[in-house]
């Protein structure tokens, strides 16, 4: 044991007993953390990161389903040998964990404030009801939630994430423990939301000197809030060692791994563009689609968006969830028929289209989902999948099924397996297939890769550039990861509730972001290089997302802007050519200069 | 909060109306399908011309159906269930003499398997996959399988028979003291084999449904997050878990209450318990129709009711149905 | 330590057909219940082949207990117990199979349309299945025979369009989940119809619990059947259990044997399919 280190894990076993037989989930793990120290455990899913961390708490399954072996040291005493009544002393009061996803783990039928407060009353016995609540309401106003007090009847389901994680924090924190574990934290949120927490993680950490685990699969979140980190793979630790150390000189093979499957936003990758794009495809003429949600709230999920795309060209899409990017998508293909404006395909207009002209457009218009598993019918096999489309339109000559399938580099004999059997990316690479069955122009991508390890991203957009080279595809490519559209597009058009508020070509929004929310959009990708600091100060937008259907008046993003002056709420600023170049046109009346020389100062004030 | 609360109860108490009218619809609708003259399947068949001039004229007969309808639902209504032939006196009257018994029987069954079920349910769940588990899921499996006149036998053959532990038939010993505290006793004494067999088969399927529900909520994401709070483990077992299951376990109990009853009546037939049960029978056998037209009118309604209560308890238990 | 941790099992299910059948029979419940379920569904329809004697001779001794003649004894009239409750199957074959076609094709029915369509059409569907789902089985069973006299096709009748609500709710609860899976607006998008998607991309995914709650709904239905025996409302011509058992009444005190083997009969026929029906959801869900 390291001298002076509040937690050490040594040679840390943990075996499950599946149907399948013991399945070793952790394999001898070693761990130090030192008081007051950040280290970041790192690993791919299912690497046994969340598992050894459970397993130190006591939170698994007891034997014979679970068995756990090894030492875990806590100032020196060992607690996986403990019994259940002293280990409840360390878990909530000395050790305090945030989980992943806020959504599962908080109480669906408590009050969010009794919560908190339970945290409080199980570790002191003594205390009033009262004045837990109290403390809990405290402790939530620190965390970032606004007004709690008039929020203390709320349950958790009435929360946005981002709101609910940071109940999360102010639980595990209520107690001042010395150790703080976070699992994954900010996976499950918004890029946005996500900067939020992470600097909430950063303050709580810093006010009460706790050390942290920080257990992640994406190393640029952790660049900049890690000493140390200790890279998982199959159970054990592979690599470990000082932040910096990892990120310039990195030696096993799996932390190279890791890292090389970073993209990094001020590098875009330069696509090799066809010269001379072909003729219009698909042209957007203020396109709306609110749709009703409850008998008084109409969502204006699309609210007067333009644009066009060229064949071979890729136009992405990005913004965060509840931004209207799904809706568009599904507009565009007429899953979802539009309450005004027009989408105009190949000339022809699909919004009054007919059923009959619908259907012979159909081939020529396809869909990439997000979610591999659920995109594929879970009874059918792969090779009747594929020829669904086929059979549709009685173009299911014998061979076409294998041209398809070699066309997105699957071996045949996956032909006659059902999607359970595939992994993420061979489902995706099945999607991607069906979808080019009928030889279509454009092809929608929604969030394709977004469910996929970091590691296979990079081949499927590979494959999509390819195909897109071969086949003279055009491509409207959704995503909320602005590092992942410089990978793949020509230009990107971001969106906020509902409205494209910027629109360039990829060197113009990585290099001259003109609207403050494409600003704080890049702001937030984390930077995987622990050296550098950011050159225009980290952005974090204050509050939450305001409700799709009751969006902001004038300007929508005003309410979480720190540049919003009495103009933005009267005025709707419209989507024109600015300061920059051609083809680059900006919503805002205060756009960024390009030259960004005012960095601006962190959160303001919430307006209504 | 409470505005979408009663909202919702309004819109619950609004479906009553049209479910009770259509559970009249159809008593209507089977006394005319029938074969024979519908008189008779109202008035009985022992009757004289003058008696059936007299029926027909109060149920109004010979008029347009839809007339016939309401008259017949306002003498439902009214609380006029017809009149039993074999008897010579309403229906009403020889129902609410028998029902205190069937009550006494089904209200007592029902108010111990809720408790048991949820108790041996629970215990389950904490000895998941192990020992205490497997003996409990084999024993609620077999006894939910049984037929209740089965188990009824059973107990009369090895508790009572046997044994001499319990009487074997009827709900008081004639011979016996009447004074009150005895009397009930005696009655308890009677109660309790017929009872517990009755029972045994919804313990069986609330603790099936407890036990999964539970096995589910220990573990779900929330529960490991208050034992990562050092929260002892009754309190999970309580607050976290526990709370959360109840509302499927009401929604059960609600559910079974036809089952409960339909039991009841086997019950009273192998116990010789003097409630409606054994009404029934003998109405069947003697095709005193509206007797039995009666008595399914009572519990269909019975029925109704206890759904609209379940769902009133469920909303008040699970907050997300409230405010949601 | 704890007893149980889902989230543990959560990623990848897998499972094409065969992991599925692995998981079915690898769980020896299901497996010893649809072997059970079998064997006495299977003896209903040979009873003929199998059963020693004619139920109805009265040749043997009364009251004769358990012997070689006679393995499960005689009845007060000297009938074979053993012969009765072979052919005793055979009515529950009938109300099994009967009720779970009845319930199967219209529950399905209903639970697509309702879950598909929604709106109004899911609502006014809802309301009907409500009405028929607390309408008391049993009662309305004791109505039609008051009136119509009793019979295994009315009872199989009536059982059948009163056992479907639960499995057209389940369908239908599945419907709305798959309805906006992805792969179904994938279909939408190459231009597949209505039908074609209810029929091709819907159905197949939802047959699997419907056919596992199925075996529960029959169960219920043969339960039935058996208590209303016991009340000697039977079908006159059929041998059915449960009026075996009704005899066992008087004589319960000598003849122990003439409520035992017909209701061991029913608990064993019930319990295989509720095993099976368990193994089926199970299976099912740890697909998902």
């Amino acid at each position: 044991m390291t001298v002076g280190a509040l937690l050490s894990i040594r040679e840390l076993v943990v075996e499950f007993r599946t149907r399948d037989g013991a399945v070793r989930a952790v394999d001898g793990l070693d761990l130090d953390v030192d008081p007051g120290e950040t280290v970041a455990v790192v690993g791919e899913s299912g690497a046994g990161k969340t598992v050894a961390m459970l397993a130190a708490l006591g939170l698994l399954p007891a034997p014979p389903e679970c068995t756990v072996r090894g030492q875990v040291l806590f100032d020196g005493r060992d607690l996986l040998t403990m019994g259940r009544k002293q280990l409840r002393q360390f878990c909530g009061r000395h050790i305090g964990m945030v989980f992943q996803d806020p959504m599962t783990s908080l109480h669906p039928s408590l009050r969010v404030v009794d919560q908190v407060a339970e945290a409080l009353l199980v570790h002191h016995k003594g205390m009033a009801t009262t004045k837990a609540r109290d403390r809990a309401v405290h402790l939530l106003a620190q965390a970032g939630i606004p007004r709690p007090d008039r929020r203390a009847n709320d349950y958790p389901h009435q929360w946005s994430g981002g709101l609910r994680q940071r109940a999360m924090v102010a639980m595990a924190i209520a107690n001042q423990p010395r150790l703080l574990i976070a699992d994954e934290p900010t996976t499950a949120l918004d890029v946005t939301i996500q900067a939020q927490i992470l600097e909430l993680l950063r303050s709580a950490r810093d006010q009460i000197g706790a050390a942290t685990i920080f257990i992640t699969h994406d190393l640029a979140v952790v660049a900049q809030l890690a000493d140390r980190v200790s890279v998982v793979f199959a159970g054990r630790v592979v690599e470990a060692g000082d932040v910096r150390d990892i990120f310039a000189s990195p030696t096993h093979e799996h932390t190279v791994r890791l890292l090389a499957a970073l993209p990094s936003p001020d590098r875009p990758t330069v696509r090799t563009r066809l010269d001379g794009a072909g003729p219009g495809v698909l042209r957007l003429d203020n396109l709306v689609t609110h749709y009703r949600r409850s008998r008084n709230s109409v969502v204006r999920a699309v609210d007067g968006v333009s644009l066009d795309l060229d064949a071979g060209e890729t136009l992405g899409l990005v913004g965060e969830s509840g931004c209207g990017k799904s809706t568009l998508a599904k507009t565009v293909l007429r899953l979802v028929d539009a309450t005004s404006g027009t989408v105009f395909f190949g000339g022809q207009n699909i919004t009054t289209a007919d059923r009959r002209a619908l259907r012979s457009l159909r081939p020529a218009l396809s869909m990439v989902f997000q979610d591999p598993y659920a995109s594929l019918n879970p009874r059918m096999t792969v090779e009747q999948i594929i020829a669904q489309p086929l059979r549709t339109f009685g173009r299911n000559r014998s061979g076409r099924v294998g041209e398809l399938l070699e066309m997105v580099g699957l071996p045949a004999r996956l032909a006659f397996r059902r999607p359970a059997a595939l992994s993420g990316g061979e489902r995706q690479r099945v999607a991607i297939a069906r979808a080019l069955a009928l030889s279509p122009r454009l092809l929608v991508l929604d969030e394709p890769v977004s469910s996929l390890d970091a590691s296979i991203r990079g081949h499927i957009i590979a494959l999509l550039n390819r195909l897109q080279r071969e086949l003279d595809l055009a491509y409207l490519f959704i995503t909320h990861d602005l590092a992942l559209a410089s990978q793949i597009c020509d230009r990107v058009a971001v969106m906020y509730l509902g409205k494209i508020v910027e629109i360039g070509s990829v060197a113009d929004i990585y290099s001259r972001p003109t609207h403050p929310y494409t600003r704080a959009l890049l702001s937030a990708i984390p930077v995987p290089d622990p050296a550098r600091d950011r050159p225009d100060g980290r952005i974090v937008l204050s509050g939450e997302v305001p409700d799709p259907a009751a969006p902001p008046s004038g300007c929508r993003f005003r309410t979480r802007c720190w540049k919003a002056t009495q103009i933005c709420a009267v005025e709707e600023p419209a989507l024109i050519q600015r300061s920059s170049g051609p083809g680059h046109l900006t919503a805002c009346v205060h756009p960024e200069p390009s030259d960004r020389s005012d960095p601006p100062r962190a959160a303001a004030v919430q307006r209504a | 909060m409470n505005g979408s609360h009663s909202h919702y109860l309004i819109r619950r108490a609004g479906q009553f109306i049209p479910t009770i009218a259509a559970i009249l619809l159809i008593g209507f609708l089977l006394i005319h399908l029938a074969p024979g003259d519908p008189v008779l399947a109202l008035a009985g068949d022992n009757g004289d011309a003058q008696y059936y001039a007299d029926m027909r004229a109060r149920f109004g007969l010979d008029e347009p159906l839809p007339v016939q309808l309401a008259k017949y639902a306002g003498n439902l209504v009214t609380g006029d269930l017809g009149t039993s032939y074999m008897q010579g006196r309403p229906v009403a009257e020889i129902i609410a003499e028998r029902l205190p018994a069937t009550v006494l029987l089904t209200a007592s069954a029902l108010l111990i398997s809720a408790l048991v079920g949820v108790a041996v349910g629970v215990y389950a769940a904490t000895r998941h996959n192990r020992l205490g588990d497997h003996v409990v899921t084999a024993t609620t499996l077999a006894v939910y399988a049984a037929p209740v006149f089965l188990l009824g036998q059973l107990a009369i053959l090895v508790l009572a028979l046997r044994t001499g532990w319990f009487p074997v038939q009827g709900m008081t010993d004639p011979r016996g003291d009447t004074t009150s505290l005895r009397a009930g006793i005696d009655v308890a004494h009677h109660l309790a084999l017929p009872m517990l067999v009755l029972a045994a088969q919804e313990v069986a399927a609330v603790a099936q449904i407890t036990r999964a529900g539970m096995v589910n909520e220990l573990g779900s994401d929330h529960v490991r997050t208050a034992r990562a709070k050092g929260v002892t483990e009754r309190v999970v077992l309580t607050r976290h878990a526990l709370r959360r299951v109840l509302p499927s376990v009401v929604t059960v109990l609600g559910e079974r209450v036809g089952h409960l009853v339909a039991g009841a009546v086997v019950v009273e037939a192998v116990f010789g318990w003097p409630g409606i049960g054994r009404l029934l029978v003998t109405a069947m056998q003697s095709r005193d129709i509206p007797i039995v037209m009666g008595v399914f009118l009572i519990v269909a309604v019975t029925v109704v009711i206890a759904n609209l209560l379940t769902d009133l308890l469920y909303v008040k238990l699970d907050p997300r149905v409230r405010l949601g | 330590m704890f007893a149980s941790a889902n989230w543990l099992t959560r990623p990848e299910a897998p499972g094409s057909a065969v992991a599925g059948w692995r998981r079915l029979t690898s769980r020896t419940p299901g497996v010893a219940g649809a072997v059970t379920a079998l064997v006495v569904l299977s003896m209903g329809a040979l009873a003929p082949l199998l059963a020693p004697t004619d139920p109805s001779a009265v040749d043997g001794p009364s009251l004769a207990p358990p012997s070689r003649a006679f393995p499960m004894g005689t009845d007060a009239l000297g009938r074979d117990v053993f012969s009765g409750v072979i052919y005793g199957a055979r009515t529950s074959l009938i109300v099994a199979g009967g009720v779970g076609v009845i319930a199967l094709l219209t529950g399905a029915a209903v639970g697509l349309l309702s879950g598909y369509r929604g709106a109004w059409v899911d609502d006014a569907l809802m309301r009907i299945t409500e009405m028929f789902q607390v309408l008391p089985r049993f009662f309305l069973a004791l109505v039609v025979i008051a009136f119509f006299g009793p019979g295994l096709d009315r009872l199989v009748l009536v059982l059948g369009l009163t056992s479907w609500p639960l499995l057209a709710r389940v369908v239908r609860a599945e419907v709305l989940t798959l309805r906006h899976r992805e792969f179904v607006d994938a279909a939408r998008v190459y231009g597949a119809s209505s039908a074609r998607i209810v029929l091709r991309e819907i159905l197949p995914n939802v047959l699997p619990s419907a056919i596992a709650l199925l075996g529960l709904v029959v169960a219920q239905a043969i339960l039935i059947e058996a208590s209303l025996g016991f009340l000697g409302l039977s079908d006159p011509n059929m041998i059915s259990w449960g009026a075996m058992a009704s005899q066992a009444q008087q004589f319960l005190r000598v003849a122990w044997w003439l409520s035992l083997f017909p209701g061991l009969a029913i608990l064993v026929t019930v319990l295989g399919l509720n095993l099976v029906g368990n193994a089926m959801t199970n299976a099912s869900v740890g697909r998902r």
